[in-house]
């Protein structure tokens, strides 16, 4: 019961936090919204069960993703992108009906689904962390490689895109200055 | 135990071949090396090698479940490395030099994504594969930093992108809530349980309308379609030639798989779905398309309504239907692949932009001429060549499941696009040359494309060359 009652508590505060993230203008307070949604589902997992994905979350997410978030956020000019404030009211009545259209085929989704609980874990393994490190590098190996070769695409392609070579440096281009021509650097103007 | 590991031998080694090019890369940066691209025809050359290696090997699931292994996959990947050989060719020294390894770094690991979708046994390959598809494509457009339409196109590519990963990740959630696992297998066998029952019906559906809603967006089908003309516009040629050809092919892939694979029982949901988004990607693409002035996003445009006889296709839920898809899909990469090439090879003397920059072409460079030609007649459908045939298989399967009016319109939309492509022909052929120096083009470049043209007449003269692979890749 009292579980219960947290699961609820935990819940409304991540949807609050997650409405507010995307309601508030200054974009400071949407980041630490954003900890405060990560924190309660972390609390979420923890009744669920998931005691290292929580705390994975709150260590990787809370600690190190958002604070940098953050970070580069007040590094950037905030009045400058305080300019463009978001104006939630012109679509409001499109995304609410939307937002009803889909939540009432939830409804009716779900209202006559039996949802299948948490998936039990073998019983020789009691802790999470071991079973998941039993699954991860056995049954979902494959799985895990790709996310690996993601990881490395996520670092090539962030540093292929802010990297900017030298500008003015000063070497030699052998080659572009054999094949100039006489026209490429030679302009005759009729006077 | 070794042999658990042997189909995905060719993902391997193109993994492999990625991480030596990124190494060397950063050796010959400077250099304006040579290495690079033989590194990259090395690496396609012998992926194709392995690839059909690995078709000798029997059948089924391996790596616990997570890779599939069969004659579907065997066909799609090989075709996959084909054409992104092809690609590669055509795009040599095309790449701004400065970022050349990244490009085709960038590639190849997208090109691992697309295998990896190809043979996805669980909705966990499934997603994975497609994020390690997208992400290098979204970087890749944004790749010329000079060019400031393409970071626009990159940031929309990517947030509709993003959002369309969502959906579909928030679709498999519902699945996995319902079903308590996440392989196709399971999934399938608790679908047809739960329906023996009568319940879940319902969020079966709703999963698989979120689900479909992502395909739509991938494959810019018609309310999703927004992002590809901008997309193909802002990002420089050798780019859009990639990411308007090769990952078309990875999303059919597990658009068949999942909805023949896992939701069969839920056919009449998806099949209506299908049809009413083909025919409407159909109409909407093609008259779009009519008012286009800028070339790249005419062929958007036209992509947007190729994509909706495609799906038709599927949408006839038959046999003959899918292998008719499948073949317009891989007929459809020729053309596409085509025309971009011609675009890239005359893209440094004449600035292609606009339809009035190929101007007078025919006299200043027949066979590249005529090469397109042959190409954008193919893609409106006339009789020889294979754009034709490739309708026509299509629509036969459409009427033999007995829908009459959505063929006529289908066809009555080809008409319709049949202006543009001529449009573009009469601009190249009918009008007078703004300047009149000839075209200088690498010699086997040239030949490729002319390969590349009448290739397309081949396969309309004897379809049965391709299409007897199409109807082998979904017999059961």
């Amino acid at each position: 019961m009292l579980l219960n009652y947290l699961f609820f508590i935990f819940a409304s505060i991540t949807v609050g936090c997650s409405l507010m993230m995307i309601l508030t203008k200054n974009p400071v307070k949407c980041a630490l919204f954003l900890v405060v949604t990560f924190i309660s589902s972390a609390g979420v997992w923890l009744l669920a069960g998931a005691e290292f994905l929580a705390l994975v979350l709150i260590l990787v997410y809370v600690g190190a993703v958002m604070t940098m978030f953050l970070f580069v956020v007040m590094m950037i000019n905030i009045d400058q992108v305080e300019s463009f404030k978001p104006k939630i009211w012109r679509y409001f009545l499109v995304s609410m009906t939307m937002i009803g259209g889909i939540a009432y085929c939830m409804y009716l989704a779900i209202k006559e689904t039996q949802l299948v609980g948490r998936t039990v874990l073998d019983r020789e393994v009691i802790d999470n962390v071991s079973a998941i490190g039993m699954k991860l590098y056995t049954e979902f190996g494959y799985s895990f490689v790709i996310s690996g070769i993601l990881l490395l695409t996520a670092i090539v392609a962030s540093i292929a895109l802010v990297y900017r070579a030298p500008q003015n440096r000063k070497v030699q281009n052998v080659k572009e200055q054999m094949q100039t021509k006489k026209s490429d650097r030679l302009k005759l103007i009729d006077l | 135990m070794i042999l658990g590991i042997m189909p995905a031998i060719s993902e391997g080694f193109l993994l492999l071949m990625s991480t030596c090019i990124l190494l060397l890369g950063t050796v010959f940066y400077q250099k304006q090396a040579k290495i690079i691209p033989w590194l990259v025809n090395f690496s396609m050359f012998v992926g194709i090698i392995l690839i059909l290696y690995s078709a000798e090997l029997p059948t089924g699931l391996y790596l616990h479940g997570e890779y599939a292994h069969n004659f579907l996959t065997v066909l799609l990947k090989l075709v996959l490395l084909i054409f992104a050989w092809i690609i590669f060719i055509y795009t040599n020294k095309e790449v701004e030099s400065s970022t050349c390894v990244e490009f085709y770094v960038l590639a190849l690991l997208s090109i691992i994504g697309m295998m990896v979708m190809i043979s996805s046994a669980t909705f966990l390959t499934l997603f994975l594969g497609i994020e390690l598809m997208s992400l290098p494509i979204y970087t890749l457009v944004a790749l010329d930093k000079k060019y400031q339409q393409s970071s626009e196109a990159a940031i929309k590519y990517f947030l509709m992108g993003a959002v369309a990963s969502a959906i579909m990740l928030y679709g498999i959630s519902i699945l996995y809530g319902i079903s308590g696992s996440i392989d196709y297998l399971t999934v399938q066998q608790t679908l047809k349980n739960l329906l023996w029952v009568g319940s879940g019906n319902y969020a079966y559906t709703f999963a698989l309308l979120f689900i479909l809603t992502a395909i739509g967006f991938k494959l810019a089908l018609v309310p999703y379609h927004t992002w590809a003309p901008d997309v193909y516009q802002g990002s420089p040629l050798s780019t859009t030639i990639f990411l308007a050809s090769v990952p078309k092919l990875a999303i059919f892939a597990i658009t068949a798989k999942l909805l023949i694979e896992v939701f069969p029982v839920l056919v009449e949901v998806w099949q209506v779905w299908l049809l009413v988004i083909g025919i409407f990607s159909i109409i909407i693409g093609n008259l779009s398309a009519l008012v286009q002035t800028n070339i790249k996003r005419l062929l958007g445009y036209s992509a947007v309504a190729h994509m909706g006889y495609m799906v038709l296709g599927l949408a006839a839920t038959t046999t003959e239907g899918y292998s008719a898809g499948l073949f317009y899909l891989i007929t459809y990469l020729i053309m596409i692949i085509g025309i971009f090439a011609t675009l890239i090879l005359l893209d440094k003397q004449l600035s292609i932009e606009h339809i009035q920059d190929l101007q007078g072409l025919n006299s200043r460079d027949p066979l590249l001429a005529g090469s397109m030609l042959l190409i954008l007649l193919s893609m409106a459908g006339l009789p020889p060549l294979v754009g034709f045939l490739a309708k026509l298989f299509v629509l036969k399967a459409l009427l033999t499941v007995g829908y009459i009016k959505l063929v006529i319109v289908a066809l009555l939309m080809a008409v319709v696009g049949v202006c543009y492509y001529i449009r573009i022909i009469k601009v190249m052929y009918f009008e007078e040359p703004l300047h009149t120096d000839l075209i200088t083009v690498k010699p086997y470049k040239r030949i490729l494309v002319a390969i590349n043209a009448i290739v397309l007449l081949l396969l309309g003269l004897q379809p049965v060359l391709l299409m007897r692979y199409c109807e082998m890749a979904f017999l059961i």
